[in-house]
């Protein structure tokens, strides 16, 4: 994980309003760095992790919501703090809907633009650290084998020991091996520790996928 | 008194009055020798008649000889001013017969005071007395003169002349003339027949009588008097109808607005139709000279018309006139008007103003009517772009009130950054000017209904354009981009109408990007010289272009084919364009899109220093 300070990128067209901006920043004692264009931010962001994006919404050639579509198509996940110097709602709505931290008027008090911005990196510290929580959790369900990942499934879902050994044609002593081996290599004592662990891997979310990728 | 001396002075008075009255006529009058050549041809008859008054009563044959060559030179001069006049009266084509005939009678002259007893009589033996009109009256006796047919054949010749001048009069078929020819030509013939016939008959002794010429004088004297009196009628009658028909021209000049003007250059003055004069200010009888008529023309024409009258009055020919008035009641009028001057001796300069005021007035309200409608177009139009206005202003704003707030956290802190604070207000400043200016751009915009032509520099107008409708462009998706030849070029036009004229092909060309929903979205103004001295200037889109049937159409007032608007903008382009001078088009040729193109004429280049 990149232990450097978090980096608010500023991009805006007009020269005077992008240096404005970051000169409030600046002296707020955030790090800053500015760029004339959407694309000049897209070009420079190589894998920046830590910070957020403050970004006019219109732009001449790449706008700001085009912006918002290329960082989600590259796997950026930094938030979006948007500036316009006039919002109209339709533009607001797809802005937000696109995951957009906050949406602030050019005009708006500087308390309101710094609220959104520390509220923006505030939020993508805790990306960052339910990330590396997932990353985690997700190295301690690879070390389990392909067998006890079956019965950890059926275990989470409440199927008796019994249950188990008749769905999968083995003996339930075998289940019984399993479920010690599950419960040593996850660290976990309970039943109701185990399925709050997978909630929080995701194993046991609405989508179908059954096994964590690893990250 | 006896019968004879009455009526010798009676034919001699008689044609001393008319011979007088004519003479006058013609001094006065001067137009034609006719009336000089009667005159003396009276005073002749008079003499004529005096001759033979003392020849009648004279003492002895030497006296009557005297007499008669006397009596002989007023016969002579009777009948060569009588052929002039004949020649003159009867319009008688160029020839030598009048000179002829009066050689001849001069000759006649010559020999008849050579001769002792002039040319009737070789010698005059006895004078015999003989009782007539009642009174005694002395003939002479002797032998009739060796030149006397010279004479008579003068008599023949005059005879003749006036005769073929009657007959030729008569001929030309014009009621004047054949009034002439019967009245006059008639008289003198019988006057100068029974001249001859009686001065033949006595000389050759067939009839023995005193010669009596005078008398006969009456005849031509009352054909004279007769023409004299019907020519009074005439020019009687002629004066009623020149007034009649002055009030008639009068009248309908009043209903045209016209008026009439006559300058004398002799005596530098004018005379004015009524009208005219009072509206110039000059009370009724006021002499006015060209000084005092200048003096009421507006001041911006006075130079002109002034150079145009010296010009018209040393050259001559004809002259047009357009100028202002300001009239007595503070109001400005408006005249165009033609004049014309033969130079000559006495000759007068003519000429007719017409009274435009009202025309003019019309096309001031059309041009002020037009500006209404520019600039209700114009703010209809700044209403579309209200919200990229918005922005365009929100900007400079927005940034203003970031470095100000920057500005202060750094002045909370212990150590402030003075050169960071510095630049802050650097760019608070500029950005307040930006500010400013987009205002000021809008109000001119917004406020301007009058029209005002000065040197502008199209180019920064494009910049101005392209600055204000770059939000729009950007909110959006449009790229607006111009490429103008380097260098500025000067149109002499209305700035704020070319900007409108601008604006609006963009904001069309926009409109059509949308609504088509193209896929490259662009427009461009370019602008270049032309060699002609005009500015081509092209607004182009990349949408679908006009079909090549509305290319007509499109400029029509009213014409739209979009679902809002009026459907004048691209009228008044064109209004405004004509009025500049230029000319404004649809050109389908010049690619995918449609391309709006545009002339204007440029301000001739300064010269390089």
């Amino acid at each position: 994980m990149n232990a450097s300070l978090p980096v608010v990128f500023v991009v805006d067209d007009d020269d005077a309003s992008l240096r404005a901006t970051a000169r409030l920043l600046e002296a707020s004692g955030l790090s800053v760095r500015t760029y004339a264009c959407a694309e000049d931010l897209l070009a420079g962001l190589d894998d920046a992790r830590r910070g957020c994006i403050v970004s006019d919404l219109q732009m001449p050639g790449l706008g700001g919501l085009e912006l918002q579509e290329a960082l989600v198509a590259a796997g950026c996940r930094l938030p979006l703090v948007f500036l316009t110097g006039h919002a109209n709602i339709p533009s607001s709505v797809r802005a937000m809907r696109g995951g957009a931290e906050d949406f602030i008027e050019k005009l708006a008090p500087a308390a309101e633009l710094l609220a959104a911005v520390y509220r923006a990196l505030r939020r993508n510290e805790h990306d960052l650290v339910e990330q590396g929580r997932r990353t985690a959790l997700g190295a301690r369900f690879a070390r389990l084998t392909p067998r006890e990942h079956e019965v950890l499934l059926m275990v989470v879902h409440g199927r008796l020991n019994k249950q188990i050994a008749g769905d999968l044609g083995i003996h339930e002593r075998t289940v019984k091996l399993h479920r010690t081996a599950i419960t040593t290599k996850l660290g976990v004592h309970s039943v109701a520790e185990l399925t709050s662990l997978c909630h929080e891997a995701g194993l046991l979310e609405p989508d179908d996928r059954t096994y964590p990728k690893g990250q | 008194m006896d019968l004879l001396t009455v009526i010798l002075s009676m034919s001699a008075s008689a044609a001393l009055t008319l011979g007088l009255v004519y003479f006058i006529v013609w001094l006065r009058q001067g137009a034609s020798p006719a009336n000089l050549w009667f005159a003396i041809a009276s005073l002749s008859g008079v003499g004529l008649a005096a001759a033979e008054f003392i020849m009648l009563q004279a003492p002895s044959a030497a006296a009557y000889g005297d007499a008669q060559r006397w009596g002989q030179l007023a016969l002579v001069s009777v009948l060569g001013s009588l052929t002039w006049f004949a020649h003159f009266y009867f319009r008688v084509k160029r020839g030598p017969w009048p000179w002829l005939i009066c050689g001849w009678l001069g000759l006649v002259l010559a020999i008849s005071f050579a001769e002792p007893y002039g040319i009737h009589y070789q010698e005059i033996t006895a004078l015999v007395s003989r009782e007539m009109l009642g009174q005694t009256l002395q003939v002479a006796v002797g032998t009739p003169g060796r030149w006397r047919r010279l004479g008579e054949i003068g008599a023949a010749m005059v005879i003749c002349f006036v005769l073929y001048a009657a007959i030729s009069a008569w001929r030309r078929n014009d009621y004047r003339d054949r009034s002439r020819a019967l009245v006059v030509g008639l008289a003198l013939s019988v006057f100068l027949i029974v001249l001859a016939s009686q001065l033949f008959l006595v000389n050759t002794g067939r009839v023995d009588s005193a010669i009596l010429l005078g008398p006969l004088f009456m005849i031509l004297v009352v054909a004279m008097a007769y023409k004299l009196g019907v020519e009074l009628l005439l020019s009687s009658r002629l004066t009623t109808e020149l007034d009649e028909s002055r009030e008639r021209l009068a009248l309908a000049a009043d209903a045209a607005h016209l008026d009439f003007w006559e300058y004398d250059p002799a005596r530098d003055r004018f005379w004015i139709s009524e009208r005219l004069l009072h509206l110039a200010g000059f009370a009724p009888g006021q002499p006015v000279t060209l000084a005092a008529w200048l003096d009421r023309i507006h001041p911006d024409d006075r130079r002109e018309i002034a150079e145009k009258a010296a010009r018209l009055l040393k050259q001559g020919g004809r002259e047009t006139f357009e100028y202002r008035i300001h009239s007595a009641d503070e109001e400005i009028h408006w005249f165009a008007g033609r004049a014309r001057y033969l130079p000559g001796r006495g000759a007068n300069a003519y000429g007719i103003n017409l009274d435009v005021t009202e025309e003019h007035q019309r096309v001031h309200e059309l041009g002020q009517l037009q500006r209404q409608l520019a600039h209700a177009s114009r703010v209809a139009m700044l209403g579309q772009l209200a919200s990229a206005l918005a922005h365009e202003l929100n900007q400079p704003l927005g940034a203003i009130l970031r470095n100000t707030e920057a500005a202060q956290l750094l002045l909370a802190s212990a150590y402030p950054d003075q050169g960071q604070l510095r630049a802050i207000l650097e760019d608070i400043l500029r950005d307040d000017r930006r500010a400013g200016e987009v205002i000021s751009r809008l109000r001119r915009l917004f406020n301007q209904q009058t029209s005002e032509y000065r040197p502008v520099d199209f180019m920064a107008l494009v910049d101005d354009v392209t600055a204000l409708l770059r939000s729009e462009a950007t909110m959006r998706r449009i790229s607006l981009s111009k490429e103008l030849e380097p260098g500025a070029a000067i149109v002499h036009g209305d700035p704020i109408h070319l900007q409108q004229v601008l604006m609006n092909l963009v904001i069309n060309g926009m409109d059509a990007l949308d609504a088509h929903g193209a896929n490259e979205r662009s427009v461009c103004i370019s602008a270049s010289r032309r060699d002609d001295g005009m500015l081509a200037v092209c607004v182009s889109d990349s949408g679908p272009g006009v079909s090549p049937g509305l290319v007509k159409s499109i400029f029509e007032p009213f014409y739209t084919t979009k679902s809002t608007g009026m459907g004048v903008g691209l009228s008044i382009c064109r209004t405004i364009i004509e009025s500049h001078g230029g000319k404004i088009w649809v050109d389908t040729q010049a690619g995918p899109g449609s391309a709006f193109r545009f002339t204007l004429p440029l301000e001739p280049a300064p010269l390089p220093s």
